[in-house]
């Protein structure tokens, strides 16, 4: 109830309110391509937050992926030069491994890339 | 009805970053947004620059937008956050204001006003601060309620209530507004 009357009080408009609001009215500014210009300009910031992830690990990884492999060619020869009974593992796969982390990074690239275009 | 419609808009955009419903809700409001920040800067490409910010802005926020009140208050809090973040910022805002300050100190005369007169309104805005330019602006150009303009603002209602009755005395002790209490 006293929220009504709080509501009413705000709405009771003296002459020097209808005076203001005359003075403060100005007609409606036509829009001249503004909505257009700043609906282009929302577009193109969507485009590049959509392509910013996928571009970036692309990036990413074709820097990372020089000492990516380099790193693991010296694993693989370390992993050859240590004698068989340390490794309590055999170490046949390990000459292998820099294609499998190649194609593990490939594989999250693409998944990460796909993920990000389809949102 | 159109309130309606600005929610049916905003949940298209929320739900799907739908530009076109945004564009649409641009095409509705952006005369108010413009025209309340053409009021406050007193400067028309600054106010459209501010503009089209603001509603970049807006997309960005829009998940902020509960539903609670009308779009247009809450695009009018975006708009007047933005003011105030570029007021910060922007070197070029700041010459502006000096130039206003030059104006309301030689507006500081007293004028006389005839009860049918409609006076220059930037002699009006000249003589208010910052503060009570923007809510004046948003209660008599926009039409926002008291509680509108408190969300607006981040003020309580009682301090937007008295911030206009501060700013109609002031207009009203600077200008000499006759008759205003029979009209």
């Amino acid at each position: 109830m006293k929220s009504k009357i709080i509501n009413m009080a705000d709405r009771i408009k003296d002459a020097e309110d209808r005076m203001l609001e005359a003075m403060f009215e100005s007609g409606p500014i036509p829009d001249a391509g503004f909505s257009a210009q700043v609906t282009r300009r929302i577009r193109r910031r969507v485009w590049v937050r959509r392509l910013a992830l996928p571009i970036a690990t692309v990036i990413g990884t074709s820097i990372a992926a020089g000492p990516m492999v380099d790193l693991a060619q010296l694993i693989t020869s370390v992993a050859n030069v240590v004698p068989q009974e340390l490794l309590g593992s055999p170490a046949a796969w390990l000459p292998h491994m820099n294609i499998v982390l190649l194609a593990g990074m490939i594989a999250a690239t693409a998944y990460v890339g796909a993920q990000a275009l389809w949102d | 009805m159109l309130l309606d419609e600005d929610h049916v808009l905003v949940a298209r955009v929320v739900s799907s970053q739908d530009t076109a419903a945004f564009g649409e809700l641009i095409r509705r409001h952006q005369s108010h947004v413009r025209n309340f920040l053409r009021k406050l800067t007193g400067d028309m490409s600054m106010a459209d620059d501010l503009a089209q910010d603001c509603f970049m802005h807006a997309w960005d926020k829009i998940h902020g937008y509960t539903g609670r009140g009308s779009f247009i208050g809450w695009l009018l809090k975006v708009a007047y956050t933005t003011f105030l973040q570029s007021k910060r910022k922007s070197k070029r805002y700041a010459e502006i204001l000096q130039e206003a300050g030059h104006v309301a100190d030689m507006e500081a005369k007293v004028y006389t006003v005839e009860k049918d007169e409609v006076p220059d309104l930037e002699k009006f805005l000249a003589v208010l601060t910052e503060e009570e330019r923007a809510i004046m602006v948003m209660s008599y150009a926009c039409g926002l309620s008291h509680r509108e303009i408190s969300d607006a603002t981040s003020l309580p209602v009682g301090t937007v209530k008295s911030v206009i009755f501060r700013g109609k005395e002031k207009i009203r002790t600077r200008f000499e507004i006759e008759d205003h209490k029979h009209g």
